[in-house]
């Protein structure tokens, strides 16, 4: 995104709340002492294999830009290397996982909608990623209980885990807010998938 | 209080990767640290849950879902050890989170109550690799056979960084993984960006799948160039995208991949059959043969 097209924040919110916000992640992650030196993008693993600039990022929230709809924000990969080595003290992984945050409460549609099967998994059996029944049986064989001693099995605690995030709001959140309403619940087992990806291109190019 | 009470005891969060997907972790786990005298105790945890989705989602339901899991070993008054990265992150922010802010502190109780729960702030959260590395002396007790492996180690992220986790580790240039393996007769080999980034963190494993494998890619390339004869690691999550992912890039790097637990328990004289090896996608054939040929080795010395 660039800055021409990226609209400042106070021309486009107009949730008072919002806008609080959004000034308060700019404070707590400092990034108003960001003086552009560009050490952040350079140690980046991300910025190296796809077109995430982190230190763009940081420049365009330091302009005031609206950046939740930026698809960079969901490649990084949060590996910290910005936040250790930035010589100004921004915290620059926080920022992207604040970032994240307001653009999910905004209805963001850009983030990676395969990330649901993980919030689904998490509300129907405790785990982000299940127990499959092949694993079940190797677990035996190796002397481990077939299952965990997990909350997955254990079903009066799991109706309370249920019932605490159902109260915490999130799977409302995301799937009525990002996925659209009434957009039934999938369970997909994720499992080791075929090849592929074996081409040349680079990650979020291919949508432009 | 009586010996058995004084044992070293913690509560194992095993993760949903290594008990759902890699057993041979789980299992390790429990016969490594029997053997050298530490207790783990079970609770009903749920997942961690996944820093890379929920903290992206919302932060305060993360820390809530996280703190939900430490009140579990509370209530037994021992502190969680967690076997993977991924699970120390989310824990132990949780923890650091509720400690630092009252506003978070009533918000998670207030939560927590309406399931019969509530928490004090009062239990820490390790790595299993900080508790390996006090116990560094015992690991060499209990080891059966000296590896002789040329290990390339992994940190992964989220063990390192943010560094607050751990100030007293240099995160440019930490020594923890690199002493256990050498206590157990392997050499830590050195290879370009060694600190960096296995590319499956931050939702980016299922969230950008191809960015995720160029990163794995470079990678397994510096890997590749040091002459190592399996990488290390010692988080779950890196350990899926290190081995399965493998198979998903054109070139066919083939280099197994082994939790710590994993490494140790082999060489505390775990046959490979028991640990269940081949759930590995990447096989570890090469590496048992060669553990087989160091213990001949030490066998016919004594
Ligand atoms: S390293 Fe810090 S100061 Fe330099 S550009 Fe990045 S955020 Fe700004
Ligand atoms: S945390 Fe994200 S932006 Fe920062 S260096 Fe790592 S991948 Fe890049």
């Amino acid at each position: 995104m660039s800055e021409a097209e990226a609209k400042k924040v106070e021309q486009m919110e107009e949730d008072p709340y919002e806008l609080e916000q959004f000034h308060k992640i700019l404070e707590d992650s400092k990034i108003l002492s960001c003086v552009q030196c560009g050490k952040c993008t350079g140690g980046c693993p991300a910025g190296r294999q796809s077109r995430i600039r982190i230190r763009e990022l940081v420049h365009l929230a330091h302009e005031g830009h609206d950046i939740k709809d930026c698809k960079e924000l969901w490649l990084c990969t949060t590996c910290y290397n910005c936040q250790e080595r930035c010589p100004k003290g921004v915290d620059t992984t926080e920022a992207i996982i604040s970032l994240r945050n307001r653009a999910i409460r905004k209805g963001d549609h850009n983030f990676p909608e395969i990330h649901t099967t993980a919030i689904t998994s998490l509300r129907d059996q405790a785990d982000g990623f299940p127990l499959s029944p092949d694993v079940e049986s190797i677990r035996s064989v190796i002397g481990l209980p077939k299952h965990p001693h997990d909350l997955a099995h254990d079903p009066e605690g799991l109706k309370k885990f249920q019932a605490l995030m159902d109260d915490l709001g999130i799977v409302e959140l995301v799937m009525k807010k990002q996925c659209g309403e009434g957009k039934p619940w999938k369970y997909v087992d994720i499992k080791y998938k075929p090849s592929v990806a074996r081409g040349t291109k680079k990650e979020g190019e291919s949508n432009e | 209080m009586s010996e058995a009470e004084m044992q070293e005891t913690y509560s194992l969060f095993p993760g949903c990767i290594a008990k759902n997907m890699y057993p041979s972790i789980e299992k390790s786990t429990y016969t490594v640290f029997e053997k050298i005298g530490v207790k783990l105790l079970n609770h009903r945890y749920s997942c961690c849950p996944a820093p890379g989705v929920f903290r992206g989602y919302d932060r305060k339901t993360h820390m809530t879902l996280g703190v939900r899991n430490i009140v579990m070993a509370r209530q037994d008054n021992v502190d969680v050890m967690t076997i993977c990265n991924g699970c120390y992150g989310s824990l132990w922010e949780a923890n650091e989170m509720f400690r630092k802010s009252k506003e978070n502190q009533d918000f998670v109780n207030e939560k927590l109550a309406k399931i019969g729960l509530s928490y004090d702030g009062k239990t820490n959260v390790l790595h299993f690799v900080d508790v390996l590395h006090k116990h560094l002396e015992d690991v060499r007790n209990a080891k059966e056979v000296d590896l002789g492996l040329k290990v390339a180690v992994h940190y992964g992220c989220h063990y390192l960084r943010p560094s607050e986790k751990h100030p007293d580790i240099n995160p440019e240039s930490p020594h923890v993984i690199e002493d256990v393996v050498e206590a157990l007769g392997c050499e830590s080999v050195d290879f370009k960006n060694k600190l960096s980034c296995c590319g499956a963190g931050g939702g980016v494993w299922s969230g950008a799948e191809e960015l995720g494998l160029r990163v794995l890619d470079e990678k397994l390339k510096n890997v590749r160039d040091s002459g190592a004869d399996c990488i290390v690691n010692i988080c779950p999550f890196c350990h899926m995208h290190l081995d399965q992912s493998q198979g998903k890039l054109e070139e066919r790097y083939k280099i197994p991949v082994l939790h710590l637990s994993e490494l140790t328990g082999l060489a505390f004289g775990i046959r490979p059959k028991h640990l269940a090896m081949h759930t590995h996608l990447i096989s570890t054939r090469d590496i048992e043969k060669k553990i087989k040929k160091s213990k001949k080795g030490s066998d016919s010395e004594e």
